[in-house]
């Protein structure tokens, strides 16, 4: 049975319980035959059965016989010859590309780890590989681990990893070190390229055969990216890691732009809502699901606060929050002197985030990203701006907008922004900008209104609340009051504290009595099976879980009674702790007296 | 432009050859007849026969007799004639009596000449056999057997008809004194090379007792074949020579039978080859092992042999069985 510990974009790692022995995943099975022994840091070795036919895999000393392969490439049946798409023997199961969905559901209870068969087949045509990957991975469900023989090299262990690999191995290496192929997680390229010492490894300076020494390095630089891989899903930083590498490699990049573009809702439903900082250096971070996330979320979960007229927009700053950043607090000078100032809302343009209104930039992951600045911007950069800014100028509306960015050109002459005022130079936050947006701020007609802070900062707390748990959440909000100064923000109801804001995410932690609140609207609640509750929830304990929970969400744990119990932290996305037996689903924040 | 409608009077091919009749060494001449074509390969078809491209349906009676009349114009007393129709030679849908019976008085030369036929075992009947040794004195048939095991056979040949189909047919030809030659497969799709190696020496040790002699077809990708579609893609190679010499070598050390092999397309993309610097001394070395069935004419040694022993060793793990150094996708 599979206990997952660690989760960071889509890929996990965790411990496999057999019968009498351990397998951590993800991890690399080295093949072994009588001419070559596989290396004494192997996770697991690949061998020929003892008997005659078959093979087996040997973990810490247990051998485990696997079941045969059919031997026939997808798409090329035999004629009149039914060929079954999964074999299956102790739990384990070698299963065809054409397996239906249904047989994969079936399998589930009857099988622990998933062998699929012509791996390397499949890998060349990134297309199909991407397809069936991600069937598969759905398929066989977040209890399975899924096995991917024949195609790991260290530059592409992380995108396997990605869409959805466990366990890999190292007889494609084998291979291309027959080759005489020279494996980094650059890619690969001729030995005969590399030249003498430029490579530092205890493999090459082995006193063996050229081949020996080479395949050495090549499994060397095979399991050190695995180790890397395994350090970064404890430290969260995967995607980035992720992008990098795929970055070695046109098929590579392609497998993430095609998961990213085509199949959004894979990727999404695992990735954590928040984490740590990240670096947004290449274009494919404007496709992160979390980003995208965010995107989506703006114009989904968010409104604009009621009383603020005149929109102004400003560019983004190397420093988070913004708002602590010395650009902003000039920005914010100019405003708070300014006699409509209670009238204006910020809102930041930045890449790859799209818009981050200034009551969110503590959200994940908008105090969490880094890009480089230069004042170019790439045309899908440009696009996606203008085609967010319009969709939130069209749900929300201003009477006034002030545009003091500096790189006014990615507007080039949009419509919708008719009639905005400009006043920033290349510069904005240099005096003759400063001195423009202040004039453009007093040109603004008064009106006979009063500042109503309190309503302004309940509003801008409840988008925080919608932002992280929708529309739905809007409504548990009227009539409270926030106390504290930004960013610590605690929120009330009467004498009852509900939540205090998450410096950190932005995120809102709820107390018992808002968890409450939340059961009444039926608001990201996980029903528990009917026992005592002690300490955190574990996934078998979990009987339904509202589907919109992914990990790091604050969530509701609820009786069979529809009774609050506990509020916690959400371990897994809710496919996950339904369907999963080992593991812990919610860390308990706050346990209900009963 | 050339005529390419094919002329349906004269013979697809004829040539002379090396052979052997018990240890005798002779010349064989080999005629290729343009046939209708063999009915399984109509019907269904085995996945790596590309013999129907060498079939025209609207051949004569007539055509099939000028054919071999044409082709006879080569023979110089050879001594042994092989007579290949790309389908069988006892299948009435190909020929009819008379027409066989016309061609076989030809081949037989007055009793002079051994001569060579194949067919699929259903068509090999006491009857027929006795019909076609009253103008043949000493006959050979020549089955395509492919592998011995039913399992292999169904899967990855789809060849129609059993081991159990063979040994009758075998067995008639061995009652009525007619010398029977086997053909195996070597590497049919869906095996690897290990898998393929095992299954050609067992079926060689298998089907012994009932063969002369045992010839080893590696295979040659030929066109329009289901083996040509996976081979394109990466999913299908040919076997190496040293799978052939290994082979060689374990059955005619295991067999009683004459164990040879004269690949078509050897040393080339679509058939059996090894490396630019070894395909030619090895096809060499095979040719001569046919004449000495000596094994240790097929020991040699060639850098890509490490390959090809890791090959073995490793395919199977790899998943696939298909063309390891293709799926490898690296610049060459």
């Amino acid at each position: 049975m599979l206990e997952v510990k660690l989760r960071d974009a889509t890929i996990r790692s965790g411990t496999y319980t057999g019968d009498g022995w351990k397998l951590p995943i993800p991890n690399i099975l080295f093949p072994e035959s009588h001419r070559m022994d596989a290396p004494g840091y192997a996770g697991g070795i690949l061998k020929e059965s003892d008997g005659k036919d078959g093979l087996q895999m040997e973990i810490g000393g247990t051998s485990i016989s696997l079941p045969a392969y059919s031997g026939v490439p997808n798409g090329y049946d035999p004629k009149g010859c039914e060929l079954p798409n999964f074999t299956i023997k102790d739990k384990i199961a070698v299963i065809r590309a054409s397996i239906t969905d249904e047989e994969m559901i079936g399998l589930r209870e009857k099988a622990d780890i998933f062998i699929l068969e012509g791996a390397a087949e499949l890998y060349q045509n990134p297309f199909r590989f991407v397809e069936i990957m991600l069937r598969i991975r759905e398929g066989i469900g977040y209890q399975g681990i899924l096995y991917l023989p024949g195609v790991a090299m260290p530059h592409n262990i992380g995108v396997l990893l990605y869409l959805g690999a466990d366990l890999l191995d190292a007889t494609r290496v084998v291979f291309l070190t027959r080759k005489k192929m020279f494996l980094t997680s650059d890619g690969t390229v001729p030995n005969e390229d590399i030249d003498e010492g430029e490579c530092a490894c205890r493999g090459c300076d082995l006193d063996a055969s050229a081949n020996d020494r080479l395949r050495e390095h090549n499994f060397l630089a095979l399991q050190t990216e695995l180790q890397q891989v395994r350090g970064k899903i404890a430290k969260r930083g995967l995607r980035q890691f992720i992008e990098y590498r795929a970055k070695t490699s046109p098929d590579l990049v392609a497998m993430l732009r095609l998961m990213d573009k085509r199949y959004p809702d894979f990727e999404e439903k695992r990735f954590p809502v928040i984490g740590p900082e990240f670096q947004a250096t290449t274009r494919l971070s404007l496709e992160r699901p979390d980003v995208k996330r965010f995107r989506e979320r703006m114009l989904t979960r968010y409104w604009k606060p009621s009383d603020p007229d005149i929109l102004l927009i400003l560019p983004c700053s190397a420093r988070k929050p913004y708002s602590k950043s010395k650009s902003h607090q000039k920005f914010r000078e100019v405003i708070g002197n300014s006699r409509v100032g209670h009238r204006v809302h910020e809102l930041i343009i930045t890449s790859p985030l799209g818009l981050v209104p200034r009551d969110l930039e503590l959200t994940y992951p908008a105090q969490h990203y880094d890009i480089p600045v230069t004042g170019h911007w790439y045309e899908d950069e440009k696009k996606m701006i203008n085609v967010l800014l319009k969709e939130y100028l069209a749900i929300n509306k201003y009477d006034h907008i002030i545009i003091h960015f500096g790189d006014d050109e990615i507007f080039g002459d949009q419509e919708y922004l008719d009639g905005a005022i400009s006043t920033a130079g290349e510069r904005p936050t240099d005096a003759q900008s400063l001195v423009n947006l202040q004039d453009a701020l007093d040109n603004i007609p008064l009106l006979d209104s009063k500042p109503d802070w309190k309503k302004r900062t309940l509003e801008e707390v409840t988008n925080m609340a919608r932002f992280q748990w929708g529309e739905d959440a809007t409504d548990i909000f009227h009539g409270c009051n926030v106390k504290g100064r930004y960013p610590i923000l605690k929120i009330r109801k009467g004498n009852k504290q509900l939540a205090m804001v998450s410096e950190a995410s932005g995120f809102l932690i709820p107390t018992l009595d808002l968890a409450e609140l939340m059961v009444e609207k039926d608001l990201y609640t996980v029903k528990m099976h009917d026992f005592d509750l002690i300490g955190n929830l574990f996934a078998v304990g979990v009987e339904e879980a509202d589907p919109r929970i992914r990990i790091g969400d604050e969530i509701c744990i609820i009786d069979q009674d529809g009774l609050l119990r506990a509020a916690g932290t959400a371990k897994m996305n809710a496919d996950e702790m339904v369907q999963s037996t080992k593991g812990e689903a919610v860390r308990v924040r706050h346990k209900a007296k009963v | 432009m050339r005529d390419k409608t094919p002329k349906t009077d004269k013979p697809i091919a004829v040539w002379s050859e090396k052979e052997f009749l018990n240890t005798d060494q002779l010349d064989a001449l080999v005629v290729i007849l343009r046939g209708r074509g063999c009915y399984w390969s109509s019907k269904s078809g085995c996945l790596m026969c590309g013999y129907s491209n060498d079939t025209t349906s609207g051949i004569t009676e007539d055509d099939l007799q000028a054919q071999f009349t044409s082709a006879m114009e080569k023979y110089k007393g050879e001594g042994y004639v092989k007579i290949y129709t790309s389908g069988s030679f006892f299948d009435n849908r190909e020929m009819t009596d008379d027409t066989r019976e016309k061609i076989l008085v030809m081949a037989g030369d007055g009793g002079k000449n051994h001569v060579l036929v194949e067919s699929r075992p259903e068509f090999i009947t006491a009857n027929i056999i006795d019909r076609a040794l009253e103008h043949v004195s000493s006959l050979e048939v020549a089955i395509g057997l492919e592998t011995a095991n039913d399992d292999i056979r169904k899967k990855c040949v789809n060849k129609g008809f059993t081991f159990a189909n063979f040994e009758r047919a075998a067995t008639i030809l061995k009652e009525k004194g007619v010398k029977v030659r086997t053909y195996i497969l070597l590497k049919p799709p869906y095996l690897t090379e290990r898998q393929a190696i095992e299954d050609a020496v067992e079926s060689a040790i298998k089907a012994d007792a009932l063969s002369d002699t045992i010839s080893f077809n590696p295979i040659n990708v030929q066109r329009w074949t289901m083996v040509e579609g996976m081979w394109k893609k990466g999913l299908y190679r040919p076997p190496w020579l040293w799978s052939l010499a290994e082979v060689l070598k374990r059955s005619v050390e295991a067999t009683d039978s004459r164990i040879v092999s004269s690949p078509s397309g050897g040393g080339s993309r679509r058939g059996v080859h090894n490396c630019k610097k070894c395909n030619k001394q090895f096809l060499e070395a095979i040719d001569r092992f046919y004449v000495t069935q000596d094994p240790s004419q097929l020991e040699f040694s060639c850098t890509c042999k490490a390959e090809w022993l890791d090959t073995l060793d490793f395919q199977e793990m790899m998943g696939t069985t298909g063309d390891v150094s293709k799926l490898l996708d690296i610049w060459e």
